[in-house]
């Protein structure tokens, strides 16, 4: 059964059900994500009092895990926003039901990435010198360096995110209002900013929602952007590329929905919404991960080519070694993980087989993480001066770190899909078609 | 007037809704909709004009992009130094911090428009509302004599109407 088959009231019950009082093992669920958030954050709190020397970051290799998880978690946070805005410009009607947990994901992810350049500061009660206020040290930020732009490009994607997310709440949280009882009415009356439906509400809301989104698809574009520009506005070999920009752009989309199956395969059954999120969702996620996949695998080839055809021996020594030297376990599992295994979705078989899907989908997370940990790692192990290269691996202190991150994104998607409609139930409600009723048409007169 | 001068009609389907609410705007009356999902054909219908937050979003891309390069300018200017063989005041990487000024201010105004136009936060009791209208039913509330309201009653039970609810 499809969601056009359902009423609106149909849809109204199954949404509103997802937050119904929660059992036991979601308790269990939440409290075991808060502890390894907890963890995460002890560990950050041991490197604080220790120094920065507990991680393994050190010359040459300055940028490690840190910068790799913060790329990949900013990357993540592209898909939601490609989901929400971009597809609502195109009017892609298949987005309705999957983009309101894909937009929950965006923030949440943007928050996650913004930790790591806190955490990689290492002496993070400094954090405010970088930002742009008169002070007595007469220390303005550089505004020319990439690193000042990526500040205010993530902290610009997690304003306009985070605002685009709950402006889109608000008529649902006034349909869950009229469902609550007791404290949760309170909270979701107050919550729904005196939203009823009127002709007057929705005039300003549809006008201001198409802003939203027309801001948010060229700043989406931007944000990763800006994000290659840490690296491809130096001069290191393997970094100093102009197709950085759409390459990333690219790749986080690839990466961000990609998580996005991950968490919505499991949720769908959790919540017993499979009537709502259907198997042509995932297809149709599954064919704009077989473009990126591509463009992805596409850029992998070209820059092989560059570093051939340019004549310059560094970068093309950096290449040869990405693919053979010390990390060449971690760069093929880029390439299979990226630009092999997704071209399996070219099959409807195996696109339409939330098995496969799941599989795939977590593949390629995992490929997204080392095509991050590859460019930023090898780069700056092995640069222009023999006699400046050393390896680098992540010590105990930044692994754990990065679990911590993750305990405290899913512990937030896991609290967000209980305390908020995961699913947009005016939107799914949208693409119901009216039944237009000939014997009950009057001509005005 | 006795209780019966305020009534909400409900309707099941939109269009039938549609049809009720282009008869009451032939006959001049004054009332407030709500439905569940936005409708461009209300829109249509009741020749409402475009949304002014616009402006907003407009004016707020605007500040938002002379103070991005207001900042990276006026900051550069204190520091008055070369770095990265660029001179102090350099347009082309500023155009990153306007670009991003804009579309924050931008969203911020935009934001601040719809509070503003749509009267957010209002929590007072809406004239009419029923709490179906954000589930599954279109409501139109209109107000009054006894007499017109009674022929309107008959008018909309023939559009359609399902149900009847008086204030």
């Amino acid at each position: 059964m499809k969601s056009e088959n359902l009423t609106y009231r149909e849809v109204n019950d199954l949404v509103i059900a997802t937050l119904s009082p929660p059992k036991k093992y979601y308790y269990l669920i939440v409290g075991f994500f808060a502890f390894v958030f907890a963890a995460g954050m002890s560990i950050w709190l041991y490197m604080i009092l220790t120094g920065l020397g507990v991680a393994g970051i050190r010359h040459p290799v300055m940028w490690g895990v840190f910068i790799t998880n913060f790329v990949f978690w900013v990357g993540i946070a592209h898909s939601g926003t490609l989901i929400s805005a971009i597809l609502y410009l195109f009017r892609a009607e298949w987005r309705m039901s999957i983009y309101r947990s894909a937009e929950a994901m965006t923030v949440f992810a943007v928050a996650t990435a913004g930790m790591y350049p806190l955490i990689h500061l290492g002496r993070v009660w400094v954090a405010y010198w970088i930002f742009p206020y008169p002070n007595e040290m007469l220390l303005w930020p550089n505004f020319k360096s990439p690193l000042v732009m990526d500040v205010i490009a993530i902290t610009t994607y997690l304003t306009v995110s985070a605002t685009f997310f709950l402006i889109g709440l608000v008529p649902d949280i006034a349909a869950v209002r009229e469902k609550a009882t007791g404290w949760r009415k309170k909270l979701y009356t107050f919550l729904s900013f005196g939203w009823h439906g009127t002709q007057d509400q929705w005039l300003h809301y549809n006008r201001a929602y198409l802003f939203f989104a027309a801001l948010a698809t060229p700043l989406v574009i931007s944000v990763h952007s800006v994000v290659s520009w840490d690296f491809a506005l130096s001069i290191v070999p393997g970094w100093h590329s102009t197709i950085f920009a759409p390459y990333f752009v690219a790749g986080a989309i690839h990466s961000g929905l990609a998580l996005v199956i991950t968490l919505l395969i499991p949720l769908r059954k959790i919540f017993k919404v499979e009537k709502l999120i259907t198997i042509n969702n995932f297809e149709n996620m599954a064919k704009v991960i077989l473009l990126t996949g591509l463009i992805v695998g596409y850029a992998y080839a070209i820059e092989y080519f560059i570093a051939w055809y340019s004549g310059n021996p560094y970068e093309l020594a950096i290449f040869k070694w990405r693919a053979s030297g010390d990390y060449a376990v971690a760069f093929w599992i880029m390439v299979i993980c990226n630009s092999i295994v997704p071209l399996l979705f070219f099959f409807k078989k195996i696109r339409t087989n939330l098995a496969w899907l799941l599989v795939i989908a977590i593949l390629i997370n995992v490929g997204m993480w080392f095509e991050r940990y590859v460019i930023i790692v090898t780069s700056l192990a092995h640069d222009f001066l023999p006699a400046a290269w050393g390896n680098y691996a992540p010590t105990w202190v930044e692994i754990g770190i990065s679990l911590g991150s993750w305990g405290f994104f899913l512990m937030l998607f896991f609290l967000f899909a209980k305390f908020l409609p995961s699913i947009s139930i005016t939107e799914v409600k949208e693409i119901i078609p009216v039944q237009k009723k000939k014997e009950n048409i009057h001509e005005s007169k | 007037m006795n209780q019966n001068n305020k009534i909400t009609a409900a309707f099941d389907n939109l269009y039938e809704f549609l049809n009720a609410v282009k008869y009451l705007k032939s006959q001049n009356k004054k009332f407030i909709i709500y439905t569940p999902i936005p409708s461009h054909e209300i829109e249509e219908l009741l020749t409402l004009k475009k949304s002014k937050v616009a402006w907003f979003t407009l004016i707020g891309a605007i500040l938002g992009l002379i103070t991005g390069f207001g900042l990276a300018i006026y900051t550069s200017a204190q520091w008055n130094l070369i770095l990265g063989g660029k001179p102090p005041i350099s347009l082309i990487p500023f155009v990153v911090i306007g670009f991003e000024f804009t579309i924050l201010f931008g969203a911020i105004s935009t934001l601040i428009g719809l509070i503003y136009f749509g009267k957010f936060p209002k929590y007072k009791k809406f004239d009419g509302y029923k709490s179906d209208f954000t589930v599954d039913k279109f409501g139109v509330f209109i107000e009054g004599s006894e007499n017109e309201i009674n022929n309107l009653k008959d008018k909309l039970i023939s559009f359609g109407a399902k149900e009847f609810f008086y204030d």
